[in-house]
């Protein structure tokens, strides 16, 4: 056991959604991390004029992980009224200001035909109802390549393509179930091997497999099991050890599971985590210097995609209706 | 009972040479006589000796227990000894426990056992009902000497919690917590209810590899392995 005396922590935790309060506290995430991303929302900045294409890609990322977690939101419908319209404001913002109404995706396809990076961050984008021609004739052409099927990427990315290929309408997803058999997730391995970088191919290939939550079915049976069996281990480890952006991605799969644990104590910490300004810090506790925007950015996000899915599933759970 | 400074060093090092005994004999087999006491070159009432053997409680006599082979009057004496000289904290759920798996090993290993070897009846088990898994593990951990050939309601208690115990030998792997993970495997060894994917076999043999620098990790996870091949 740990030394650790943790305040105010409720016990048990386990299959139930721990209440109203619990819920409460999980929604509460959520709002505070849109709040922040707002007042920061110049971390989301585009290139200046002349950097090169890898600069570009770097800011291609944030953008892209935002634009998921803006259709995740939008999805869920669990955000109260000025939650919604902040995360609105935030993707007007994206794809106007940074993405240049996806102009700047159309550039990097022409310097860069075959790069997965545009489209990637593209579906999100369509999805909630922006659109730019040009990038999805592109990508329809290219994705009929050989040379891309035949991309050279870690198995859980090559899922999420064929996910994004589904998703933006340029295939019929066919592929999904044998790119999905090439996890590592797939193949059920000891959950004792589970280390940091895993944990993350983990996570990675249930939030492409589910279309980030879109259609928590598509998670077979077999793979359901093996992670209710073994995610509360993991969760246990990451609380214990402070990475509250792992923790939050490993919240978020407990949430699509078929009958989340909603960890109590795991929730609470994770809460505890969280900046007064809605940031939460990647692990431990925030530092003092650095790029804050870059180091934040991706945990807050995650803190708005695990408050998310997490609030979602406990009122369908409070409702009783069926998931 | 607990053990203190240069006592307390010395009472360890006799743990670990007890334990890496007997982890051979279990490994090695049934081949040569064993012999604890006489290779432990000390008199049966060296109150450091009975003190270790205290702590290993029943696995002093895992060799007899588990392979069948004789055991001698000086083992039976030290057991017996240590039995006597650290009778039960009766508030303490491990020290009834490995007491009680002491004193039965010793009541089974025949009639040379010491007067303290009473067939008595068994603790109570309704701790492993409640509590979370973290808690079953740490539990289910310090009475592995009790997962041995002989069930006790243990046995059944600990299959009833086997999910909750995998996750434990998860965690006690993660945390290089090799004595815990061997311990927490054994149980699940001698339960035969390990899930499929824990792959329980391949995680004993690395704490084997990487872990046996503790002997008592050592001889929980050649008593796992003895259990899993269903010896005895």
């Amino acid at each position: 056991m740990t030394g650790e005396t943790p305040k105010r922590v409720p016990r048990g935790g386990g299959a139930d959604t721990g209440g109203a309060g619990a819920t409460a506290l999980m929604h509460r995430v959520g709002s505070r991390a849109v709040h922040w991303l707002e007042e920061h929302r110049g971390g989301f900045r585009a290139p200046d004029r002349g950097a090169s294409a890898d600069e570009v890609k770097e800011f291609f990322k944030p953008v892209g992980e935002l634009a998921l977690m803006g259709r995740v939101l939008t999805r869920e419908g669990v955000a109260g009224t000025s939650q919604a319209a902040q995360m609105r404001r935030l993707l007007d913002f994206a794809w106007r200001d940074v993405l240049d109404g996806g102009g700047l995706l159309a550039w990097m396809q022409r310097g860069e035909p075959l790069s997965p990076v545009p489209l990637e961050v593209y579906t999100a984008f369509r999805e909630l109802g922006y659109h730019h021609p040009e990038v999805e004739r592109h990508a329809r052409l290219m994705v009929s390549t050989r040379s891309w099927q035949a991309l050279e990427t870690l198995p859980s990315r090559r899922l999420g393509l064929t996910r994004h290929e589904a998703r933006a309408e340029l295939t019929s997803g066919t592929a999904t179930a044998a790119a999905l058999r090439r996890t590592w997730l797939a193949q059920t391995p000891e959950p004792w091997t589970v280390d940091y970088h895993i944990a993350y191919l983990v996570t990675h290939t249930v939030f492409h497999l589910t279309d980030w939550g879109a259609r928590l079915d598509a998670l077979p049976g077999d793979l359901a099991d093996y992670l209710t069996l073994w995610l509360p281990a993991w969760v246990d480890e990451w609380r214990e050890k402070e990475h509250w952006d792992l923790l939050g991605e490993l919240l978020v799969v407990d949430a699509m599971l078929p009958t989340p644990a909603f960890d109590g104590t795991a929730w609470q910490r994770f809460a505890e985590a969280q900046g007064p300004d809605g940031a939460m810090p990647l692990e431990r506790t925030r530092s003092a210097d650095g790029d804050e925007f870059g180091t934040l950015y991706h945990p807050t996000l995650v803190a708005v995609f695990a408050s998310t899915m997490a609030t979602s599933r406990a009122l369908t759970a409070l409702n009783g209706s069926p998931s | 009972m607990t053990t203190t400074g240069r006592n307390g060093s010395a009472v360890h090092e006799t743990v670990q040479r007890i334990a890496h005994t007997v982890a051979s004999a279990l490994h090695n087999g049934g081949g040569n006589p064993f012999d604890l006491s006489a290779s432990l070159i000390t008199h049966a009432d060296d109150p450091v000796a009975l003190a270790a053997a205290r702590v290993l409680g029943a696995d002093v006599l895992a060799p007899w227990a588990f392979l069948g082979m004789p055991v001698s009057q000086g083992d039976l004496a030290l057991a017996g000894g240590a039995a006597r000289a650290f009778p039960p904290d009766t508030s303490s759920v491990p020290s009834t426990w490995t007491h009680w798996g002491l004193t039965a090993a010793l009541h089974r290993a025949g009639p040379g056992g010491a007067p303290a070897a009473v067939a008595a009846a068994e603790p109570e088990v309704a701790w492993a009902v409640d509590g979370s898994w973290q808690q079953i593990t740490h539990r289910f951990a310090q009475l592995a000497s009790l997962a041995g050939p002989t069930a006790t309601a243990l046995l059944p208690a600990a299959a009833a919690r086997a999910d909750d115990l995998s996750r434990g030998f998860v965690r006690a792997m993660r945390r290089q917590d090799w004595v815990q993970a061997a311990a927490v495997g054994r149980w699940l060894a001698a339960a035969g209810c390990a899930p499929a994917s824990l792959g329980l076999a391949a995680g004993l043999a690395l704490v084997a590899q990487v872990g046996a620098g503790d002997a008592r990790a050592a001889l929980h996870v050649r008593a796992a392995q003895a259990l899993a091949r269903g010896e005895r």
